[in-house]
């Protein structure tokens, strides 16, 4: 007999307590399917970081050996010069100066530009009195647009072999390789000097100018990119039902959950793996935001808040002052924050977090980056791009909310000689 | 198909993402995770999808068990805290409305061996979801009041409330299909 106070319990208790029954095989494919899923997952976080960290240790250690960022130039070859008017490059990927005291080059300094260059090469006659800047010819060989070269208006001597130099004519030949190596000779008409190999001299002692100039964007291989964006969201699929909402009584009322305009911050670290296409990586802060509202005007917010890692390439499709790249990437996002606020007759209360979010999740991005050089070293960017989240932010098999974002991108990017 | 022959390294194969060990705790555990995840839901539908997210969160977490204590009441605390969650983030619909007491009429032996375990499971899925939620917790998993509003994040009142809503209707439910004819209310609460 039952007869205590709590004898539903007991009953209740005493038989379904133990209570067991063989779940559908479907329930434990689901379940494998999803921890393949997330063995996968893991992979690719993995690997992820792997490409971040060595990115972020390549850009950490160039900085702590290379400071000042300034290359070393090599002396690697030597050449004569052999003609008055004419410099026949050796090299496919040349860059050369010549030092030329001929009157005639002097007198008709636009015929410097008129020197036959060979494919990737960038030649300069530059006169005692003269110092003139000369390229490759843009219509012939529209890629050396890159490896130009300035000299500031002196009649210093180039070098210091080249100071040694008193006959009528000197040449300096510095030769840049796809590499960026630089190697320098000198040469001095009838008597040819030549430079030894693999020395190491600096920009200053190879043209004996403190100035030297360079403006060789090939060189400006790592940048750092700080971004600001503004993100708006596909809203959610499902509706919920919140009790609390209802003021008059405690049914609930069914709420339609709408994404507010979030945003999203960061600090990306660049690196130019090849003429066009460079790869990033580095910490972003990501609030995203939605709200719903029942027919009492009482609302629901919800806040979430993750920190992610990037990693993006862009390839360049346009490079003038005014560049056009397209960019695609992969993010892995980490759930760091999350509050949900009621407000009931605009008495707001705070309902804890918003259950069963993901910790961990990942997004494809695609975009494409306009941008434009303020100064030398400095590019103001707009990059409007697409971010599919690739898993579901719910952790709940019923809420698949795999989110859409549009996010506009407007960043600031420091370029490192 | 396979079996938990040694439940230690099984968990521990399982931690370090053993896919055999995996499907081993599940053989071995899934039935009686199933009986609680259909006690915490409405149906056997909601029951799979529990029973799925909880067996995720078992996995996931499994590095986390510090075999200090029983590894299947570590499970059913997962199962139910799963299922506490849904309702939680569904926060579902459950009637109010004037509640009767009845005059508790003890049963006889043979009328509660007569009532079989799959009956019961039925009351309790046809309980609102809060009342299910609460009476599960107390009466059967052991939980205190202050517990549960913790757990449930309700207030203490609302749980004794919500409790003794559930025993009124499960009390009537037992009396209804179990030849109690004739019930008499002795009060009637909001």
């Amino acid at each position: 007999m039952l007869s205590e106070k709590n004898e539903i319990d007991q009953l209740f208790s005493r038989k379904l307590g133990q209570f067991d029954e063989t779940p559908p095989a479907s329930v434990w494919d689901g379940i494998n399917k999803r921890l393949i899923y997330r063995s996968r997952l893991r992979s690719g976080l993995k690997a992820g970081s792997i490409a971040a960290t060595i990115v972020l240790a390549a850009l950490a250690g160039w900085w702590v050996n290379n400071p000042s960022g300034k290359p070393d130039i090599r002396v690697k070859q030597a050449a004569v010069q052999t003609d008055k008017n004419t410099i026949k490059e050796q090299s496919t990927n040349n860059l050369q100066l010549s030092v030329n005291d001929d009157k005639s080059a002097s007198e008709n300094p636009s015929k410097v530009n008129k020197i036959q260059t060979s494919n990737r090469s960038l030649q300069a006659f530059i006169t005692a009195n003269t110092p003139v800047i000369a390229g490759d010819d843009p219509v012939t060989n529209p890629d050396s647009r890159d490896q130009f070269v300035t000299l500031p208006d002196t009649k210093k001597p180039l070098n210091s072999q080249s100071a040694q130099a008193d006959s009528a004519k000197t040449t300096l030949r510095i030769l840049v390789t796809e590499n960026n190596d630089y190697a320098a000779s000198s040469v001095t008409e009838g008597k040819p000097t030549v430079s030894s190999t693999s020395k190491m001299i600096s920009p200053d002692e190879a043209t004996g100018v403190p100035a030297f100039h360079r403006n060789l964007k090939r060189n400006k291989r790592w940048s750092l990119k700080a971004e600001f964006a503004p993100v708006l969201s596909n809203r959610p699929q499902n509706n919920v039902q919140i009790s609390e909402l209802n003021s008059s009584d405690s049914r609930s009322s069914n709420v339609k959950i709408n994404s507010e305009n979030s945003y999203s911050a960061g600090i990306l670290a660049g690196f130019k793996v090849s003429k066009r296409i460079s790869v990033r990586s580095g910490v972003a802060y990501r609030n995203l935001r939605q709200s719903g509202q029942n027919n009492d005007d009482n609302y629901l917010k919800r806040q979430f808040e993750y920190a992610e890692v990037p990693v993006q390439a862009s390839c360049k499709l346009a490079e003038s002052r005014l560049g056009v790249s397209i960019t695609g990437g992969f993010s892995a996002a980490y759930l760091i924050g999350n509050r949900e606020v009621i407000s009931v007759n605009d008495e707001q209360t705070s309902r804890g977090k918003t259950a069963g979010m993901q910790s961990l999740t990942y997004s494809g991005l695609l975009g494409l980056e306009i941008g434009y050089d303020i100064t030398k070293h400095l590019t103001i960017t707009v990059e409007p791009r697409l971010r599919h989240d690739l898993n579901s932010l719910s952790a709940f098999n019923s809420v698949n909310y795999k989110a859409d974002h549009l996010e506009i991108a407007t960043g600031l990017t420091y370029c490192f000689d | 198909m396979l079996f938990v022959t040694n439940l230690e390294e099984t968990i521990r194969k399982c931690a370090s993402g053993d896919r055999k060990a995996q499907a081993a705790i599940y053989n071995h555990f899934s039935s009686k995770m199933y009986g609680v995840c259909l006690r915490y839901s409405k149906d056997a539908g909601e029951a799979e999808d529990n029973l799925h997210d909880g067996f995720i969160r078992v996995f996931t977490k499994i590095s986390q068990f510090g075999f200090k204590g029983s590894f299947e009441g570590w499970m059913r605390r997962i199962m139910a805290n799963t299922s506490l969650e849904k309702f939680r983030k569904n926060n579902q619909l459950y009637p109010v409305e004037d509640m009767l007491i009845f005059e508790s009429i003890p049963y006889s032996e043979e009328t509660l061996s007569a009532i079989s375990a799959e009956d019961l499971m039925k009351m309790v899925q046809e309980l609102p979801p809060r009342y299910r939620m609460v009476f599960n917790l107390f009466a059967i998993e052991g939980y205190s009041h202050q517990e549960i509003a913790k757990l449930m994040e309700i207030n203490e009142g609302t749980s004794k409330s919500n409790l003794s809503r559930a025993r009124v209707i499960l009390q009537k439910k037992v009396m209804e299909n179990f030849g109690i004819e004739e019930i008499r209310v002795i009060k009637t609460v909001c």
